[in-house]
């Protein structure tokens, strides 16, 4: 017995300390998903806090300037609503209008710019549902990453 | 052509019911004719799948556009290779893949034979079976690989430019053979249940299958981060998302059970837990197909979004359902056959193994599905990324790589404490010594100095075992040297090999430690003539060029690279953009060396100026991750190779010997 109880206790401390591990990790890093449309109704409260958004690429609001490789552009949600997004950064290849990104950042306290760091261009989830419903999606709309990070720091 | 598939898929979904009913009245009945009966139309299946899979393939390779799989995946431009390599480019393509691979695995399993082979056979099988069943239904019902186009097309969409490659041709193909081989481990274990034998048996029968998978998945896995590293263009090569860390869910499983099974077979221990693990590893697989075909991919925004998604999460609770109610029913015949004798022992170093493999497969699990889960709990979705999963990652990484150096030294059933830190003493001498040497020489980070200190550790214990073994061997035997070294692999295959791999794995660790802490990442607008000093290297801008192939137009920058004042050549990173619109990709520049890799990326151009934007990037001894790749593989195989047929009596002796060093 006395064997069994060793065991169990390290297995109960092994546990305990991959538990915690995950808890304080999950509460530290941890960043709100929102749309566009979600973020813009709690502006005041969104605002200076690690928060990712979603919406769609606006095509014409696209600036890239590869000497100070710096990328401006607009993030439109469902209503309509704008947040430009600038992200100082590479532009990825798949920068086409109307597709859906997500952008990891802070927004600022003006409530209209969100300075971000991370960039993710993924197909618009309509063709998703296209293709499982065996309808042809336009070309090319495999996703691409920005620049995620890499991995193990 | 596409007929034929079409009708053979449907004859298949009739043929699978009918060889569960054979199987289930061989396993009740015992009659040798079921059980025939049952095999051949395993047999019937495997060919049914095999013509349906060929048709797809001829149907491809001759670019025959009325299907609408073969217009959405290929085009008449794409070289024969990729044309074939679009059969799992899509999703009813790769459904199909999964049904063919499994069925010629259930024919191989039910023609197979082995100690009792004729009471688990029909219940193997027919669990076997109903995993068929589930991929014929999706194939026949919401993804039909044969399905007309609606639209009248005289090209197709062709194979995305990104997968033209040959390892990302080849990398789902290595993932399925892992994640569908061990369908069979899973349907052994159910079968000794429900047979309420359980005994070792179903682990011996199934070591092998589960040795191959776990080797398919490990090059999957690493197949998968070279292709992101070389041909995504931004030098990553394992960034959490959720795709990948399904595939990785099963490999931590799976790499548990790998160990745990040793306990049950030699100690008749941990019967439960191997059982429960090869569950959670058959279902982790399913959810790994279930998560890259839902859509979950990229965004949790459409989980479960296509009917596909909700398909498969019934099967797995199905799966679930099914092996829990077998587990509990059976509890009481799986008591271990022995307690554990002392809390220091070889069987409890697995057991700690174990709960670290689990334990790291759970916070990543968890982890994944964060996003629904907070949204389910508090209305709000929050997304975990990189950061929380190394957080919690790296210290568990660390404990299981300790763990590697001090399992080999101990003994089952009971070690004496003196001997172990007899033991201990050497291989932590040198990992302080290393640790010291490196924070003398500037390394500070907690994590980058440990998992190096950690390394040493194992290494010492690792080639301090095989020294030992061969002197052993040499007093003995009076062989010399090598003749020994090669004979411990000859008489301990699992062992030694064993030990190889996890080589392998300390060389992956430092790759993954040295790219990571000590990266370095830069960004430069260079002009012509200019220079650029990055770490050892100078690269000297030549300017911009542009060349035209039928299909694509390049634009690169020219670099003269030189390393320490040594000159090492000329490097040209591309932008491609392609004539048929597909979206450009970026193809990097990568010069490698055993330390370090040198990698450039051209982002972008100056207009007018010739000037170009680029990054350039060191990875320290990333080269390890793929050298401890070979060696990995290397290690299984020599686990995995026959041994030798000796007549019995010889066979009893080896077990013996096995019991006694092992």
């Amino acid at each position: 017995m006395k064997t069994k109880m060793k065991i169990i206790l390290a297995a109960i401390t092994f546990l305990a300390v991959i538990g915690g591990l995950m808890l304080t990790s999950i509460g530290s890093t941890g960043t709100f998903y929102l749309t566009v449309d979600e973020l813009l109704v709690d502006k005041a409260k969104a605002a200076g806090k690690p928060v990712k958004v979603s919406g769609n690429i606006v095509g014409e609001s696209l600036k890239w300037d590869p000497e100070q490789i710096l990328l401006e552009f607009d993030l439109e949600g469902e209503n309509g609503e704008r947040v430009t997004v600038l992200y100082e950064g590479v532009k990825p290849d798949t920068m086409n209008d109307g597709w859906e990104a997500i952008v990891e950042g802070e927004l600022q306290e003006d409530g209209t710019t969100i300075i971000a760091t991370e960039l993710l261009v993924k197909c618009p989830s309509k063709y998703e549902a296209m293709e499982e419903n065996g309808e042809v999606p336009p070309e090319g709309h495999e996703p691409t990453t920005g620049q995620p990070e890499g991995g193990y720091e | 052509m596409g007929d034929i598939g079409h009708w053979a898929l449907i004859f298949a979904i009739i043929v699978i019911p009918y060889a569960i009913f054979a199987n289930v009245a061989a396993a009740k009945t015992g009659s040798h004719k079921w059980f025939r009966s049952a095999k051949y139309a395993a047999a019937v299946l495997a060919g049914l799948t095999t013509l349906a899979s060929a048709s797809l393939v001829y149907l491809l390779v001759t670019s025959n556009f009325d299907y609408q799989y073969v217009a959405q995946y290929s085009s008449t431009d794409l070289p024969v290779f990729y044309k074939v390599s679009a059969f799992w480019g899509g999703n009813a393509g790769s459904l199909l893949l999964w049904l063919w691979i499994l069925s010629l695995y259930t024919m191989f399993v039910a023609w197979s034979t082995h100690r009792e082979s004729r009471l688990y056979l029909p219940w193997v099988s027919a669990i076997l079976l109903v995993i068929n069943l589930f991929f014929a239904f999706l194939l026949n019902s919401i993804a039909q690989p044969f399905a007309l186009n609606p639209e009248q097309v005289s090209e197709g969409n062709g194979l995305n430019s990104l997968l033209q490659n040959p390892g990302m041709a080849v990398h789902p193909v290595t993932l399925y053979l892992g994640y569908i081989g061990f369908s069979v481990p899973f349907a052994y274990a159910m079968a000794a249940l429900i047979l309420k034998k359980v005994d070792a048996t179903w682990l011996k029968i199934t070591r092998r299958w589960t040795l191959l998978s776990w080797l398919f998945l490990s090059i999957g896995i690493l197949y998968g981060a070279q292709w992101a590293y070389v041909e995504l263009g931004w030098g990553g090569y394992w960034a959490w998302d959720p795709v990948e860390n399904a595939s990785f869910l099963p490999w931590l499983t799976a790499t548990a059970f790998l160990h745990s099974m040793m306990v049950q077979e030699k100690k008749g221990m941990l019967k439960k837990w191997n059982v429960s693990l090869v569950t959670i590893t058959f279902l982790l697989t399913l959810f790994g197909t279930f998560l890259t075909r839902s859509g979950v991919l990229w965004s949790v925004h459409s989980f479960a979004n296509g009917p596909i998604g909700s398909y498969f999460l019934g099967f797995i609770g199905l799966i679930l359902v099914g092996a829990l109610y077998l587990i509990m029913t059976r509890a009481s015949v799986l008591k271990a056959d022995a307690p554990f004798e002392s809390a220091v022992s070889k069987e409890s170093s697995f057991l700690f193994n174990n709960l670290l493999l689990v334990g790291a497969a759970f916070t990543i699990f968890w982890g994944t599905i964060y996003p629904v889960i907070s949204e389910t709990v508090t209305g709000s979705k929050v997304m975990v990324g990189a950061p929380y999963f190394n957080r919690v990652n790296v210290p568990i990484f660390l404990a299981i790589v300790i763990m590697m150096g001090i399992g080999p030294i101990l003994a089952w059933k009971k070690s004496s404490l003196k001997l172990v830190r007899k033991n201990l003493t050497l291989p932590v001498f040198a990992a302080l010594i290393v640790a010291l040497a490196l924070f003398i020489s500037g390394v500070r980070g907690w994590m980058a100095l440990s998992a190096f200190a950690s390394s040493v550790f194992v290494f010492v214990i690792i080639t301090t075992e095989f020294f030992r073994a061969v002197e052993a061997r040499k007093k003995v035997t009076g062989e010399n040297a090598l003749r020994s070294f090669y004979m411990l692999f000859v008489k301990n295959r699992q062992r030694y090999g064993g030990y190889v791999a996890h080589l392998g794995v300390i060389l992956i660790v430092m790759g993954f430690t040295g790219a990571g802490a000590f990266s370095v990442d830069t960004q430069y607008n260079v002009t012509e003539g200019e220079v650029v000093m990055v770490g050892d290297y100078s690269l000297m801008y030549r300017g911009l060029g542009e060349y035209s192939t039928e299909m694509t137009n390049v634009i690169y920058g020219e670099f003269l690279v030189e390393e320490d004042g040594e000159y090492l050549g000329v490097i040209r990173p591309e932008k491609v953009t392609y004539l048929n619109g597909n979206q450009p990709t970026t193809e990097v520049s990568v010069v490698s060396s055993i330390e370090e890799d040198l990698f450039v990326i051209l982002n972008g151009w100056v207009p007018d100026s010739g000037n170009s934007v680029i990054q350039v990037k060191i990875f320290p001894l990333i080269s390890g991750i793929w050298y401890g790749g070979y060696v990995l593989i290397l290690g299984t195989l020599i686990s995995l190779w026959p041994e030798k047929r000796r007549p019995r009596k010889a066979t009893m002796s080896v077990r013996r010997e096995m019991v006694y060093d092992g």
